[in-house]
């Protein structure tokens, strides 16, 4: 469990209300051109990084690896397991 | 060229668009990919979607073969597609590229379970935005933030946070408080408008730490 400075450190960092105000001065074309950047940029390195780990993987095999490690981030802070909307 | 992520929206919007057309069968976008239109920056690895077979002849098995015949790719085999299907109302499927996963939501018309009703709730007020430059159907505000705290998860309370401090004004609180009872996530909505700024507070106190 983190200590209270830790807590408010992480706030301080985060600024998420600057953040959130942020969004509203930014367009929404150049928000989805950042995310398109970053998104096919972290892409191309975790493949480059598992081909460097794992040279006999293929492409496929990375990317449901990939896919199986999101979900397990995604649902481990989720209370119940959602199983479908 | 564009980008694999922006490609297989387009693939999924034109099909989905096309089967709306011909078919009736209504879907819309939910999750992640709303974030940059709804709430705070950050990426995501899937496209999330939820569709309703109640009002259409269309079964399953048939979307599924529907989906390989227009050049979805399946996320092991589409044998494993169907019975998964089945057995967790979630179509799971991969773009032409086999880079980008579509999470299928299948919407249940009657439930009690919250992760379920929500689906039929958000489909009622599902509105056209463009998304990546591409028109098509999303969740609606509210219903974004409360089918995030329906999932309560560290990221799904950040996210709705995000919107309801962004869209606090415009949202339509008397329909926000209503569905919330009916979901049973009337604290997590109450935390939510209580004036909280950081997501790690919101965790804490919802989880009672």
């Amino acid at each position: 469990m983190r200590s209270k400075e830790d807590r408010e450190y992480r706030k301080i960092v985060r600024n998420f209300k600057g953040r959130v105000d942020m969004m509203n001065r930014a367009s929404i074309e150049t928000l989805e051109a950042m995310f398109l950047e970053l998104h096919e940029f972290g892409l191309n390195e975790y493949i480059k990084k598992e081909r460097e780990k794992q040279p006999n993987k293929t492409r496929k095999e990375i990317i449901i690896d990939m896919y199986k490690l999101h979900d397990k981030l995604k649902n481990s802070s989720r209370r119940g397991y959602a199983e479908s909307l | 060229m564009l980008s694999p992520y922006k490609n297989a929206l387009i693939q999924i919007i034109d099909f989905l668009e096309n089967l709306e057309k011909t078919n009736c069968v209504k879907y819309y976008l939910v999750g992640g990919i709303l974030v940059n239109l709804y709430s705070e920056f950050r990426t995501t690895q899937d496209i999330d979607l939820a569709i309703d077979f109640n009002t259409t002849k269309i079964k399953i098995n048939e979307y599924i073969d529907l989906i390989r015949e227009n050049d979805f790719h399946p996320f092991q085999d589409w044998e494993s597609t169907k019975i998964l299907a089945e057995e967790t109302n979630i179509i799971q499927f991969l773009d032409i590229t086999d880079t980008i996963r579509y999470d299928n939501h299948i919407i249940i018309k009657f439930s009690e379970n919250k992760y379920k009703k929500i689906g039929i709730i958000a489909l009622n007020r599902r509105v056209r935005e463009e998304v990546f430059g591409i028109e098509c159907w999303v969740a609606s505000k509210e219903d974004f933030i409360l089918s995030k705290l329906v999932f309560g998860g560290w990221q799904d309370y950040s996210d709705a946070l995000g919107c309801w401090i962004r869209f606090k004004n415009k949202l339509d609180l008397f329909y926000l408080k209503k569905t919330s009872k009916d979901l049973r996530i009337e604290r997590e909505l109450n935390l939510l408008m209580s004036g909280i700024e950081d997501p790690d507070e919101y965790f804490e106190k919802i989880n009672g730490y």
